[in-house]
């Protein structure tokens, strides 16, 4: 079994649900996103692309062997985990990472008070200073046989999200076509994009804009 | 960076009460339900959001632990109105924001003080000082002296109409009778009697779909699969904007970028077109179109040379664009429900773009000249605010009370909303004296300055909202806590013939269901019987109960909803359309009535000058914000845009020496405010775009105090300014 994620960009309209659904699933601290977007302006049209940009679970992740305290491990699935009781906030992973994915957890409240969905939180909701965080493709979710919250909540049918083992499904008839994100990380990202009807996509420029994303761990995306 | 809220704690010192501070603190509210339960109690609730507009009715599941909602997910297979998008999300966070005005507060300082020091009161006293400047305003003033007014978010439209009707009053706008939409609709009816565009979806079958400014993903989002799909099927698309938008990027076959405020002459140009070549419908056009020859002379002078002189839009393009609608059939127009209006020649802009939908001859006469309605018998748009429940037989004799009339008489013909504009003026001839308002924000208005002085000279004005607002509240005399879209009964759904009810969540604090606030006020007034003695459901089964059905029938199938089965009574005989003339008006009879040209005329609108070069569009819409309470009290969104930007084109950036982030000073003739640069080119060069409700940047005071004379819609997107960069 392999998780994977096929985003078609010609579909995405840059309307934020995905990074604001998983605001509301994982709620992470203030500033901090798991699951971004990036706005891409083409050279050659005056139009814009969007981006979805996370934790790419990689078959060769940097973060792994670069993880001094062994927290970080890959899973038979394929997804990429970071065990946040082993990991002392070095910050290694971060500053590895080709696709700017990996948060060093802010702790930051939005509120003077906390909330009382907060103090309710789920354990995948609790978010410690410092550790490192990502997106886990919504693991615990995944466990239900649910989808992760970004793809079921994509109000324009983006986002494809499977077993790319599975031959049957839709992901691995369109990961075929698929172009890897930064693929020249050679990281092998478990996301990939479809562009093929859209005129104004171009891969090189969504890929320098993921080089030059910046820390994942400020307001993103518009700015 | 941490977020400009007004804090609980700073909220307080406002207020200056100590009691408050007591009574306000939160803490014990969230634990009793949870200590009340040893075993995690789930649940699960409906509503809707309430971020755009309350319709489109975008439906939202709740599963609650103990009482606080821990997720929120679409409605469920089937729903009309979905999925929601991040607005509907993070209405989550919103719900449980400890700032969230809880309880009734009445203002201790005089009016003008710095701080108009809020203390706490009951609902009681509330209702009773409200009830009081109400009696008092009736026997020395009349009660036309007291306007009700409904802001967003729109769902307690109905019921306040229903109060100002028992109270007496004619008086009763809204923010349609400010500047949203309904310029449109009142276009739509000028030359059709009602309206035919669609603001929503392309009809099945549809050819060609000419998209006029409006970016639906961002401002209609269950619509984007929907026309997605469309586009799949080879339905061809034009689209109109200045704005490089996802819509156009995505869809647009044709893109035409014209300059703001020229839809008039970009509608004449087309319709030129269409008739020089001979692409219209003439057998219908003759036998059909009211003032058929006089249009046709009049679109003549719109060559298409003019057309790109005005527009700014080549030739060759809209010709382009002219003949793909005209032969693509059949076709039809997506229309903005903002953008194509807000300007000085609102009505007839829109006005010109129907025309293009008449002279192609896709709406063929009614039977009975009565457009079918998808909606059961007595049903009106907006929902709920139709003369029966509202009680307009209790007012319809004080037509003549209407405080717009002097101004704009065709749209008081138009609509039972009294157009706002002119509210500074009312109060300084006393003709105001009372203001009660549901979810006001008074950066709504440009050259807001005035209004806010205008508010401080009412004799008592009230407000109810969900957070407490000093930008609008400060020179009010109670504010009232008003239950959010997830503590809400009213309005039920409404979608075609099938209605959806809610199962709301309690509500936090003391929050009320604005229905209820308008209802017993009602009832402080001694109209008790009148307004369901306060109660939301059974004024909700007032309305139900036309169609033999009740809340509790929705209850009872809550997440499939309920179908309407009342007929329609037979239609009389005949065909044609519900105008004065029967037929589909080029020329207007309602506006020849009253004076104003009967064509739908360009009329020129500013140019940039050496000194204002750029032109504006306020209120460029951003995806997670469609009002701007959407933003203040929910920092998810907040945090995507945390700043007030001014988008600008690279070219118009570099003549500036502005990067992205840049301060930058925003002037017009008519005022100045300070944002920072965003250099895009979603904006073409020569025009930039501001987002409006910014506390700190208020774009609505650069532009004028100038309106539509039809429809008194404020002229928004037509202004030029001046963006330098902010030097220290």
């Amino acid at each position: 079994m392999r998780y994977a994620m096929v985003i078609d960009i010609d579909k995405c309209v840059g309307c934020h649900t995905c990074e604001i659904s998983c605001k509301m699933e994982n709620l992470t601290p203030y500033g901090d996103f798991r699951c971004r977007l990036l706005r891409v302006e083409q050279e050659r049209t005056p139009y814009e692309t969007w981006l979805r940009l996370s934790c790419c679970h990689c078959a060769k992740p940097s973060c792994l062997p670069a993880c001094p305290a062994g927290a970080i491990s890959k899973q038979n699935n394929g997804l990429v985990v970071i065990d946040q009781d082993a990991c002392y906030g070095c910050g290694k992973c971060v500053e590895v990472c080709p696709y700017h994915s990996v948060i060093r957890s802010s702790g930051k409240q939005y509120f003077d008070l906390p909330t009382p969905y907060e103090e309710m939180a789920a354990p995948h909701q609790r978010h410690p200073k410092f550790k490192s965080d990502k997106c886990t493709f919504c693991a615990h979710r995944l466990a239900k046989g649910l989808q992760p919250r970004c793809v079921s909540a994509c109000i324009s049918n983006a986002l494809y999200f499977g077993d790319l083992d599975d031959p049957e499904a839709q992901v691995s008839k369109l990961w075929k076509e698929a172009t890897p994100i930064l693929n020249a990380s050679g990281n092998g990202p478990s996301i990939a994009l479809i562009h093929k009807d859209n005129k104004h996509a171009q891969v090189p420029e969504l890929d320098l804009a993921v080089k030059n994303a910046g820390p994942p761990n400020i307001s993103c995306g518009l700015i | 960076m941490k977020h400009s809220y007004m804090s609980r704690r700073s909220f307080l010192q406002a207020a200056g009460a100590a009691a408050a501070a007591l009574s306000l603190a939160p803490d014990p509210l969230f634990r009793q339900a949870r200590a009340a339960a040893a075993e995690p109690q789930q649940d699960t609730f409906y509503s809707y959001c309430d971020n755009c507009n309350g319709v489109p009715f975008c439906g939202l599941k709740m599963h609650t632990l103990d009482g606080v909602i821990t997720e929120i997910e679409p409605w469920g297979e089937g729903f009309p109105a979905s999925p929601p998008c991040s607005k509907g999300y993070s209405t989550f966070q919103r719900q449980y924001n400890p700032n969230r005005l809880l309880y009734p507060m009445m203002r201790t300082a005089p009016k003008g003080a710095a701080d108009p020091k809020f203390m706490r009161i009951t609902w009681d006293e509330a209702y009773r000082r409200i009830a009081q400047a109400l009696k008092s305003n009736k026997e020395k003033y009349g009660a036309d002296k007291a306007v009700f007014y409904v802001g967003d978010p729109k769902e307690p439209r109905a019921a306040v109409r229903l109060l100002s009707s028992v109270y007496g009053s004619i008086n009763f706008g809204t923010e349609s009778s400010v500047n949203c939409s309904s310029a449109q609709t009142m276009a739509n009816v000028c030359c059709f009697g009602t309206q035919v565009l669609s603001v929503g979806l392309p009809a099945p079958g549809t050819k060609c779909c000419l998209i006029w400014g409006t970016n639906f993903p961002y401002s209609n989002a269950p619509s984007t699969k929907a026309v997605l799909r469309f586009k799949e099927q080879g339905c061809k698309f034009i689209v109109v904007d200045p704005r490089a938008t996802p819509t156009a990027a995505l869809f647009a076959d044709v893109h035409l970028r014209p300059r703001t405020a020229v839809t008039a002459a970009l509608a004449a140009g087309m319709a030129n077109v269409i008739i020089s070549e001979n692409l219209h419908d003439k057998e219908f056009c003759e036998k059909w179109i009211h003032g058929w020859d006089e249009y046709v002379a009049y679109v003549k002078q719109f060559t298409p040379e003019r057309t790109q002189e005005i527009t700014w839009v080549p030739k060759e393009d809209m010709i382009a664009a002219a003949r793909t609608f005209a032969t693509v059939k059949p076709s039809m127009i997506l229309n903005s429900t903002m953008s194509t209006i807000h300007d000085r020649n609102a009505v007839n802009n829109h006005r010109g773009m129907v025309m293009l939908y008449a002279i192609t001859g896709q709406r063929k006469p009614f039977p009975g000249k009565k457009p079918p309605s998808p909606f059961p018998p007595g049903f009106v748009f907006w929902p709920f605010t139709d003369d029966v429940f509202t009680r307009y037989d209790l007012v319809k004799d004080k037509f003549n009370q209407r405080l717009d009339l002097p101004y704009h008489p065709a749209w008081t013909q138009y609509t039972k909303q009294v157009m706002m504009n002119r509210f500074p003026e009312w109060v300084n001839e006393g003709k105001c004296r009372v203001f009660l308002a549901w979810g006001f924000n008074v950066m709504i208005w440009s050259q807001t300055k005035e209004y806010v002085a205008a508010l401080r000279k009412l004799d008592f004005s009230m407000a109810t909202d969900y957070f407490y607002r000093p930008h609008t509240h400060d020179e009010l005399d109670i504010i009232l806590p008003a239950s959010t879209n997830l503590e809400r009964y009213a309005p039920f759904a409404i979608f075609g013939r099938k209605c959806y009810g809610r199962k709301p969540v309690p509500a936090l604090g003391q929050a009320r269901e604005d229905w209820r606030i308008a209802m017993e006020i009602g009832k402080a007034i001694g109209e008790g019987d009148k307004c369901y003695q306060g109660d939301p459901v059974a004024a909700c089964n007032g309305i139900l109960g036309w169609w033999k059905k009740s809340y509790k029938d929705l209850t009872d199938n809550l997440t499939k909803g309920v179908v309407i089965e009342t007929p329609y009574p037979p239609l009389p005989e005949g065909e044609g359309y519900p105008t004065p003339s029967g037929k589909v008006e080029a020329r207007s009879s309602l506006l020849e009535k009253y004076g104003y040209p009967p064509l739908p005329e360009y009329k020129e609108p500013y140019q940039p000058t050496k000194e204002y070069p750029l032109l504006i569009i306020s209120g460029t819409r951003r995806a997670h914000i469609t009002h701007s309470k959407c933003r203040e009290h929910t920092p998810w969104l907040l945090e995507l845009e945390s700043r007030p930007y001014c988008d600008i084109n690279p070219e118009d950036a570099k003549e500036r020496g502005l990067s992205t982030g840049d301060p930058v000073v925003i002037t017009s003739q008519w005022g100045r405010i300070d944002a920072f640069a965003q250099v895009t080119k979603l904006l073409p060069k020569g025009i930039v775009g501001m987002m409006h409700g910014w506390v700190q940047a208020n774009v609505n005071e650069l532009m004028p105090r100038e309106y539509d004379p039809i429809s008194g819609y404020p002229s928004l997107k037509e202004i030029a300014v001046q963006v330098v960069k902010k030097t220290a």
